[in-house]
């Protein structure tokens, strides 16, 4: 049994399998060991760790991706947006929470949970136009209508105008 | 693409429990601290580390990380600078076939030639027609203005007079695209012609023979490679358009199938 400690100070007991999705926390109780005492996690809401351990034991048991694996997979593989129907439906939550996800899943070193995170908001983006993605994600064109045409045309490097 | 090296949690920050109480808040990268409400994801992008942006954005075809980088002063800074080249080559492969983009390309412009469909010159919208060898997007009518016969070169450039093969060097089209009977006129892009003739006359007035015929080479060079490219991408887009209209003819043939 893990007890992990979230920012708003809940406590969570979690089994090792599960929460060893973490890489993060699987090293930490390498260097550790067999310990009683809680595992601090400072950048994880309450709300936010409920949902990433709810990831983990869904996919407790699969392989852990390897450096290697993930490198190989990334030179030979097209990057698809293809996200497993379980997946799917654990994502489908509010854009903050989403956010809080990524962010977790980056902390904490999961690897498959970040990848799903990226995905659904690649997804989100895909097809639309400038004014559409300010529309969906609540932004403010902050263009003038005469930078907007003027942009149009300036499609090399910032460095080089 | 490197994914998240910079952001991997370092072994060192986590606390040596011979030291310190494991509850003792350890110093961890990226302190994620909010306050506030927040309705949209991108609004709050100066919190997202860098490369889970690129990672997210890596996943998305070259033209919506175009239009990204046309929907806010921060998206664009952080787009078009050399330093996103490679999400812009990761969203380059995603497309099928697409080829590499050429080295006298930046990728933003490579693939605004590919897949926004402004006329690059009145920027009105639908235009179909890419010079690929020109690395133009052209509508009909600006064709006329902005690319001349080869009489029309001459005449216009005499320096032109001094190259017998001026399609060896000036970029050029021929159009309308030749059809059979129909062959098309050989027209060449005055844009690019234009450029050339200024850098023959600054190299007329210092130097010897010599560098001139080490210019011609050059362009020449330039533009088999520009043609070689040009042929590549050509190839790939009537390939695209073929496979398009051909699943539109299966449509309609299924459509009346089933009409029958």
């Amino acid at each position: 049994m893990v007890l992990l400690v979230t920012s708003d100070n809940e406590q969570f007991t979690t089994e090792k399998d599960i929460v060893e999705r973490s890489v993060l926390i699987k090293n930490m109780l390498e260097d550790v060991g067999e310990s009683d005492q809680p595992i601090p996690l400072p950048n994880v809401s309450s709300s936010v760790l409920k949902k990433v351990l709810e990831y983990c034991e869904h996919h407790r048991g699969e392989p852990l991706p390897t450096a290697d694996s993930e490198q190989s997979q990334d030179e030979t593989r097209k990057r698809t947006t293809d996200i497993s129907e379980w997946d799917q439906k654990f994502i489908t939550v509010d854009q903050e929470m989403l956010f809080e996800i990524i962010l977790a899943a980056n902390y904490l070193d999961i690897k498959s949970l970040l990848d799903v995170g990226c995905k659904t908001v690649a997804n989100m983006i895909k097809g639309k136009t400038p004014e559409e993605i300010r529309k969906l994600f609540n932004i403010v064109n902050d263009f003038t209508p005469e930078e907007e045409a003027q942009i149009k045309k300036e499609n090399e490097w910032a460095e080089d105008r | 693409m490197p994914r998240h090296s910079a952001h991997r949690p370092d072994s060192s920050l986590v606390p040596d429990t011979n030291h310190t109480p494991l509850l003792e808040s350890p110093l961890l990268p990226h302190e994620h601290r909010y306050s506030g409400k927040y309705d949209g994801f991108l609004e709050r992008l100066t919190e997202v580390p860098l490369d889970i942006l690129f990672e997210i954005f890596s996943h998305l075809h070259p033209l919506d990380l175009l239009r990204l980088a046309r929907t806010t002063k921060t998206l664009r800074s952080i787009l078009m600078q050399r330093s996103a080249t490679s999400v812009w080559k990761a969203t380059i492969s995603n497309v099928d076939g697409l080829p590499p983009c050429p080295p006298d390309l930046d990728e933003p412009e490579y693939v605004n030639l590919a897949f926004d469909d402004h006329c690059h010159f009145c920027f009105v919208s639908g235009v179909n027609d890419i010079f690929w060898s020109c690395r133009v997007r052209c509508c009909k009518s600006c064709v006329d203005e902005h690319f001349v016969s080869e009489y029309d070169l001459k005449k216009k450039i005499p320096l032109a007079s001094a190259y017998k093969k001026s399609r060896a060097i000036f970029p050029f089209i021929v159009y309308p695209k030749p059809r059979p009977y129909k062959p098309g006129r050989i027209l060449f892009y005055l844009p690019i012609a234009e450029r050339y003739v200024t850098e023959l006359a600054q190299l007329q007035g210092t130097c010897s023979q010599g560098t001139l015929r080490d210019w011609s080479r050059k362009k020449t060079e330039e533009q088999d490679r520009r043609l070689s490219h040009a042929a590549l991408c050509e190839s790939w887009s009537s390939h695209w358009v073929h496979k398009r209209s051909s699943e539109v003819n299966l449509l309609i043939i299924v459509f009346l199938v089933a009409a029958c």
